[in-house]
């Protein structure tokens, strides 16, 4: 009888321990999990020379080699809290019969620039022009393009963007590009070979710096960083906005930036404000903690009052502006501008001599050219020597005919934009020929086997 | 979201048979491991911005719970049982389309059912005691949440919300008596669970409310020990 009792006590014993285990959730979806990974169209040869003829770009894209497939991917990343969070990109993949086209591919990882679209999708290329001009500069010359939309736009399912969170950033681009990596390996003829060469341009100039030295902190066993060109990015963050909320000038875009990086900050460190009137003036609270990026027209939302009403987006303070006289004495101690020190990209330094250059415009009035020539004073302090392309200065460019192509095309379509060229400074006028002198640098790292 | 509640109405309806018919004490507890086994179907999810093919659905994951409940034996053959347990979880997983992000949901369920149960005679010289018993199941759905993962799935976060389920339920199964007072008891039972989930999501734009039907259709396993007196 006692083994009988025994046999009871440990079929209990079992059942109870059984019915114990296992509570926990399981662990969200690895970094880089594919949720969807689609062949989203096709681009030919004709089509691509067709409208860079059209643009008048084609002397600087070239003539195009490759037909290209657009491929759209959605996968899984982590946001700033480092939970789960999709996000989407557009791939865009040579193909052809050219040798340029043809085996495996090097991979460009593209940050794009601040946007207030929330629909914001690289692989629309036949609707956003910066999608458009990189599948001519790059995809149809041999390049896999990989172009990240961000967390926060498109169908990500994060609620706000992490607007230069360094860190954020550089996660949800690597994640993109293994992501990529991953669905070209799968469905692809042509796969990505392991050259990888990072650019963005604005604020993906600063996400490009931002993945660049996180990939070489912390995934150099995955990732090889082959050459590198940030350009026209906010890589001094602290000392603009040091400028901006001090003595000025006050950069042309500046009341959309800083609603972008008050959502951005607060919801990934939480210390921007207490009450949303703190930082911003009353017709202006009603914006709400995140206004961008959206859908709606920006002159929509100046009809609302949720804007200034001022097509510069300049108004920052005083009468009509933006942010209260508060938010701005406050500001040299507080949690906004300790945030803008964190994510300001100088101090590190990148590992591989000759495959990094930066590169932007003297008279750039929204993203101030000091951001390029500090970073290159940084690195240069540690004796990493690196070029910072000013588009207005002959001397800083590459030597021969290239480098006077790219300056004169420069200064002559400054002289067409005439009375505009301000307005398109920084948006239209650079990023082509900024562009161009970085794939040019591409090509002679891939060309030298560095 | 699911079955749970079948479960315990097996165990209970286990231990309903663990007492020997021929020594036919009137009362026993029992108290046991439960699993239940969910075989949910559910339609797609409706609501939101459409989800490409083949759409998004959800699949129940299994619990397992601590059962106990209590039977009382009025005729010799007969006998009335309840049966509860400790509110088991079970996780949903992403099917179709949102596969790929795994878990994206928890529930528990309180699931009180009651049976009325027949003794079957003695087999292999009283070793051997099978039961059958049918009755109503309720089950109520509580502490549902959406994980990370789901909240990425649904496009932020997500509450869950699940209608309560009124089912019929049987079970079949056997003692095996150990002595005058003690017995293991083994069954297996099976309810008819349905619920409406409604999940709400707070998006930057609004909120979206996506709905499902879902079937649990719940195969419970119990394995107790039952005291009579």
């Amino acid at each position: 009888m006692k083994n009988i009792r025994l046999l009871v006590v440990s079929a209990l014993g079992a059942a109870v321990l059984a019915a114990c285990g296992g509570s926990g959730d399981d662990a969200p979806p690895a970094r880089a999990t594919i949720i969807t990974g689609v062949l989203a169209g096709q681009a030919t040869i004709a089509q691509i020379d067709g409208s860079t003829a059209a643009s008048g770009a084609q002397a600087l894209t070239g003539k195009a080699k490759c037909d290209v497939d657009i491929r759209y991917i959605v996968y899984m990343t982590r946001d700033p809290a480092g939970q789960p969070a999709t996000a989407t990109e557009g791939v865009l993949v040579p193909s052809g019969s050219d040798p340029a086209c043809t085996g495996d591919r090097p991979v460009v990882l593209y940050a794009h620039g601040t946007t207030m679209t929330h629909s914001k999708n690289m692989a629309d290329v036949l609707h956003d022009g910066e999608a458009g001009g990189l599948m001519a500069f790059y995809a149809a010359q041999g390049f896999i393009v990989v172009a990240p939309n961000f967390l926060g736009y498109d169908a990500s399912s994060m609620n706000y963007h992490p607007y230069l969170n360094a860190e954020a950033s550089a996660v949800d681009m690597i994640d993109g590009l293994r992501a990529a990596k991953a669905h070209l390996a799968a469905a692809s003829t042509i796969k990505a070979s392991d050259k990888l060469l990072i650019t963005g341009y604005s604020q993906g100039g600063h996400v490009a710096a931002a993945t660049h030295k996180v990939i070489e902190r912390d995934y150099s066993g995955e990732f090889t960083v082959t050459a590198s060109g940030p350009m026209s990015g906010p890589h001094n963050l602290v000392k603009t906005f040091d400028v901006v909320m001090g003595p000025g000038p006050i950069a042309g875009g500046a009341v959309l930036f800083t609603s972008l990086l008050v959502t951005s900050y607060q919801g990934a460190y939480g210390n921007v404000y207490t009450n949303l009137a703190e930082v911003y003036q009353s017709p202006y609270v009603s914006q709400g903690p995140r206004l961008f990026p959206t859908d709606t027209p920006i002159p929509d939302l100046m009809a609302q009052g949720k804007l200034p009403a001022d097509p510069t987006f300049t108004a920052m303070f005083g009468p009509g502006g933006l942010v209260t006289d508060s938010f701005r004495a406050a500001y040299p101690t507080s949690g906004f501008r300790q945030n803008a020190v964190l994510n300001t990209l100088l101090g590190w330094t990148p590992k591989r001599a000759n495959t990094v250059a930066l590169c932007g415009g003297a008279q750039d009035p929204t993203v101030f050219f000091f951001n390029s020539t500090d970073l290159q004073a940084d690195w240069a302090s540690r004796g990493f020597l690196a070029p910072a392309w000013d588009l207005e200065s002959r001397a800083s460019l590459p030597a021969g005919a290239a480098g006077d192509l790219i300056y004169g095309g420069f200064q002559q379509a400054k002289a067409a934009a005439g009375a505009n060229a301000q307005a398109q400074y920084h948006g239209t006028l650079v990023p082509p020929f900024c562009i161009a002198l970085v794939r040019g640098l591409y090509q002679q790292v891939l060309a030298a086997g560095l | 979201m699911r079955n749970y509640t079948i479960v315990f109405a097996t165990a209970l309806a286990a231990f309903s048979g663990a007492v020997s018919a021929q020594e036919q004490p009137k009362h026993t507890f029992y108290f046991g491991g439960v699993y239940a086994q969910v075989n949910s179907k559910a339609g797609e999810l409706v609501g939101g911005p459409p989800v490409p093919p083949p759409g998004a659905q959800i699949d129940v994951g299994d619990g397992q719970t601590i059962g106990f409940g209590y039977v009382y034996r009025f005729q010799p053959q007969w006998s009335f049982e309840a049966a509860l347990g400790i509110p088991p979880k079970h996780k949903g997983y992403g099917e179709g389309f949102i596969a790929p992000f795994g878990q994206i949901s928890a529930v528990k369920q309180v699931a009180p059912t009651v049976f009325f149960n027949y003794h079957f005679g003695d087999l292999a010289n009283g070793r051997v005691q099978p039961f059958v018993g049918v009755g109503l199941n309720y089950t109520r759905f509580i502490d549902g949440y959406s994980t990370p993962s789901g909240n990425a799935a649904s496009g932020g976060p997500t509450t869950i919300k699940l209608t309560d389920s009124w089912g019929l339920a049987a079970h079949v199964g056997a003692t095996f008596p150990i002595d005058k007072q003690w017995s293991i008891v083994g069954a297996i039972a099976y309810a008819d669970v349905q619920s409406d989930l409604t999940a709400t999501t707070t998006t930057w734009s609004g909120e979206i409310v996506r709905t499902t039907h879902i079937e649990f259709r719940p195969v419970v396993y119990t394995l107790a020990v039952g005291y009579s007196f």
